[in-house]
């Protein structure tokens, strides 16, 4: 059998198509299987090599992190379950404060991983028309991505401006530059059906497809931009609130 | 023993690191295929630890790779994962030199020093 042919049936049957429920489960179990790494560390250090305090600190901390990474996780699909009931209702929110809102939950993990956030926002007010339980779920989800790709060096960025009666939020990472092919084959699967697990290294693309539904709910959309020089600047659009007017 | 860790998640590999190195060997790492393919190519690696799926493709890419030169055809590789079927992907790959499977969510350290030693030559 060719190179390609054995690719090919190597994902049709141990990569084969696998049901949403599949995917999240799997995305669960990744940090779960860490915590219980962190945990094994934790209670087997013989007690004549103790841990410092400091390296309990740090393993604490990622079992905090990791551990509230997929508490998120959690939420976000039961969030995603409950979509179609209607119980997410729209109202004029100041981006503005979600951005600053946003940036302080991140903090921690930002600190876990020795990296910054920096939030650059307008002069002018800005009120959407969005839910805030779902807007934050969409930017924490970006904001932990970017974490994840982006290099030390650099802080991620919360930034937002208005465009056409639409409010756009974005998050920027500064980490690898996304190849072309790379770029355009996320850019046409964004948002849509997470995918099985071989077809999209690195992730399933759960989190992007959920946050891409909790965009719709909310009559806005998921988008992202490759930079030249480095990483990309995944964001969401939602309506402007027509309440800006009267202010 | 020089071990390689091919892992997109540091904490796995500061996990993995803290447990070879006190077994003496020594440790060097790669967040990716193509980082581990640029380690492998500066020093050769006598076992390498592979987790499955990562960003810019997932360990087939490696593997493929390792099988087109004779100097690195033979380095057993373990393959780390959370995959739900990691059985089926020990049976599918032994050719590549893929000798064990582990399962993150039941790895210890004591699993994976047997890993090292089963694979060690």
């Amino acid at each position: 059998m060719s190179e390609e042919g054995e690719r090919q049936r190597y994902e049709q049957t141990v990569l084969c198509e696998v049901p949403s429920l599949v995917v999240a489960a799997h995305e669960l179990k990744a940090p779960l299987a860490l915590i219980r790494q962190l945990s094994l560390v934790l209670r087997d250090e013989p007690a004549e090599v103790s841990l410092r305090d400091k390296d309990v600190r740090v393993l604490l901390e990622r079992l905090t992190a990791t551990s509230e990474r997929s508490l998120r996780l959690v939420e976000m699909l039961t969030r995603h379950a409950r979509l179609e009931d209607g119980l997410f209702e729209l109202e004029p929110l100041h981006i503005g404060q979600v951005c600053e809102d946003i940036a302080h939950e991140i903090m921690p993990l930002c600190r876990v991983s020795g990296q910054k956030v920096e939030v650059r926002l307008p002069k002018r007010t800005t009120l959407a028309l969005a839910n805030r339980e779902l807007l934050k779920s969409i930017l924490f989800g970006l904001c932990d991505n970017a974490l994840t790709n982006n290099q030390p060096e650099k802080p991620i960025v919360i930034s937002s401006f208005s465009h056409a009666e639409r409010i756009r939020v974005g998050v920027r990472d500064f980490g690898p530059q996304l190849s072309k092919s790379s770029f355009s084959t996320l850019k046409e699967r964004l948002g849509k059906e997470a995918q099985p697990l071989g077809k999209r290294p690195g992730s399933s693309g759960l989190g992007l497809y959920i946050a891409g539904q909790f965009a719709e709910a909310m009559h806005g959309s998921l988008g992202v931009v490759r930079h030249q020089d480095a990483g990309a600047t995944f964001f969401v659009e939602t309506p402007m609130s027509a309440q800006l007017s009267l202010l | 023993m020089r071990i390689l860790i091919v892992d997109d998640e540091r904490w796995w590999i500061d996990l993995y690191r803290k447990t070879l190195e006190k077994e003496g060997h020594t440790v060097h790492f790669a967040l990716s295929a193509q980082d581990a393919l640029e380690c492998i190519d500066q020093q050769t690696p006598d076992v390498i630890l592979l987790d499955f799926v990562m960003p810019g493709g997932n360990a087939m890419v490696l593997l493929h790779e390792l099988q087109t030169y004779a100097d690195t055809k033979n380095i057993p590789v373990i393959i780390s994962t959370s995959l739900s079927h990691a059985k089926n992907i020990a049976a599918d790959f032994e050719k590549y030199g893929v000798h064990i499977v582990l399962d993150k969510a039941t790895v210890t350290p004591k699993k994976l020093k047997e890993a090292i030693g089963a694979v060690q030559v």
